[in-house]
């Protein structure tokens, strides 16, 4: 994620160099943009890269070829028109392919990091689906993960599950193109998959 | 007229807190102690929103090594309804503005919200979405209340707590780079500030299943 900034406290902080670390640009508002910033955006649009804006777009960012333009999430969601919006705005990010996906399970955060020292790929989980009546979390079961897999990955790594007040296990896991799928056999309020093939203070 | 002068004074004010800053600073160094300095800076973006200030927008890269955001997440109808409550945004944002901690803090009113009802839960999913961003999730304890110091720090949140302290190495480190930027215009947001929310609903579409919508990379 980066930022830009106006020129009233500071100089403007808006940075295009940042910009070129990224494949997919989004831009959430996309009305008022400097003569930078468009110029950014339109190198992005001729390196190839993907420009996706909510509306209403400047005139001039409109004039991009390529842009893809969609409802604005938030607006949209106010008129009652949220899951219009997310259709719309999913069918323009349908090049992306997601770092993790869980089965029909709807309601559990998921996310995934690399790190840069760590030879792994860390998933964390954290269930949602909450009663605020009885303070409680529906418990998970045999959760059905698929995540990308994690460059530098060879049959040799070992996955991981860690979940507090839960011993450590290991867990079996299938390759499947580019993804890897396996089944979180617990999920209470959170819990971690970790992928590697020798993790400090795991393996 | 009230225009130049909220103006006015919100510059003032923002050229006095970066002189405090940089005295603050400056004594430090003179002491040869290593210093730290964040703030809870309440309601940013939101604070545009409702026309309370520029300030509340994200120039204070600068000035700050850590930052904190309260947000008033949660009232009676929405109390413990996701993605509505989570803080995933703020961390996201946070970690485009600085380097260090990002702690995300229920509002006021959350506080009330929760004292006096078994929440423990709850307060558990919100720490663990902190650890899922890597963030770091506060709260507020209202000592006048007169409020035990444990109302709002559960028993229940030690185990989450010695779980991340065992597997520290799994939290700490940079992370390799997103392949995706989302790029937060302040000059739009400060032009239409409503825009910060569509910030803040992109990010959340990007970061939970409900939506569909989830972060990842390009393929190949």
């Amino acid at each position: 994620m980066v930022y830009a900034g106006n020129d009233r406290f500071y100089s403007t902080r808006f940075d295009p160099q940042r910009l070129k670390n990224y494949s997919w640009v989004l831009l959430p508002a996309a009305d008022r943009l400097t003569g930078e910033q468009l110029d950014a955006m339109r190198e992005i649009q001729r390196s190839g890269r993907t420009l996706v804006a909510f509306k209403p777009c400047d005139p001039a960012l409109a004039q991009i070829g390529g842009l893809q333009s969609v409802p604005d999430l938030y607006e949209m969601s106010w008129q009652g028109k949220g899951r219009l919006s997310s259709q719309r705005l999913t069918a323009s990010l349908v090049g992306l392919e997601p770092a993790v996906r869980l089965g029909s399970e709807m309601e559990i955060l998921a996310t995934a990091y690399f790190r840069e020292r760590l030879p792994g790929y860390i998933l964390h989980f954290v269930n949602q689906v909450y009663d605020a009546k009885k303070d409680s979390v529906r418990r998970r079961a045999s959760v059905l993960v698929d995540a990308r897999r994690p460059d530098g990955f060879d049959v040799s790594w070992r996955l991981h599950f860690l979940a507090p007040g839960h011993a450590a296990s290991t867990l079996e896991y299938e390759t499947v193109g580019s993804r890897l799928r396996f089944r979180l056999p617990l999920l209470e309020v959170y819990a971690v998959a970790a992928f590697g093939r020798k993790l400090p203070g795991v393996s | 007229m009230f225009q130049e002068y909220k103006s006015f004074q919100e510059e003032q004010g923002y050229r006095i807190m970066v002189e405090l800053v940089r005295r603050i600073r400056a004594s430090a160094r003179r002491r040869g102690r290593s210093l730290a300095i964040g703030a809870n800076l309440a309601g940013m973006g939101d604070g545009a929103v409702y026309g309370a200030s520029v300030l509340g927008l994200p120039i204070w890269d600068r000035v700050f090594d850590f930052i904190i955001f309260e947000e008033g997440i949660a009232s009676e109808t929405d109390f413990g309804k996701f993605p509505q409550n989570s803080f995933a945004p703020h961390y996201r944002l946070g970690r485009a503005i600085v380097p260090g901690l990002v702690a995300a803090l229920p509002g006021a009113g959350f506080a009330d919200l929760v004292f006096g009802r078994k929440n423990s839960t709850y307060l558990a999913i919100l720490y663990s979405e902190a650890f899922a961003f890597e963030g770091n999730w506060a709260i507020a304890h209202w000592w006048h209340y007169g409020w035990p110091s444990d109302a709002l720090a559960p028993a229940s949140l030690a185990e989450l707590t010695q779980f991340v302290k065992r597997y520290r190495s799994l939290y700490e480190g940079p992370r390799r780079a997103a392949d995706i930027a989302v790029v937060y215009a302040s000059q739009a947001i400060l032009a239409r500030p409503e825009k910060h929310y569509s910030f803040m609903w992109l990010c959340k579409a990007l970061g939970n299943a409900q939506s569909s919508i989830r972060c990842g990379v390009r393929r190949e």
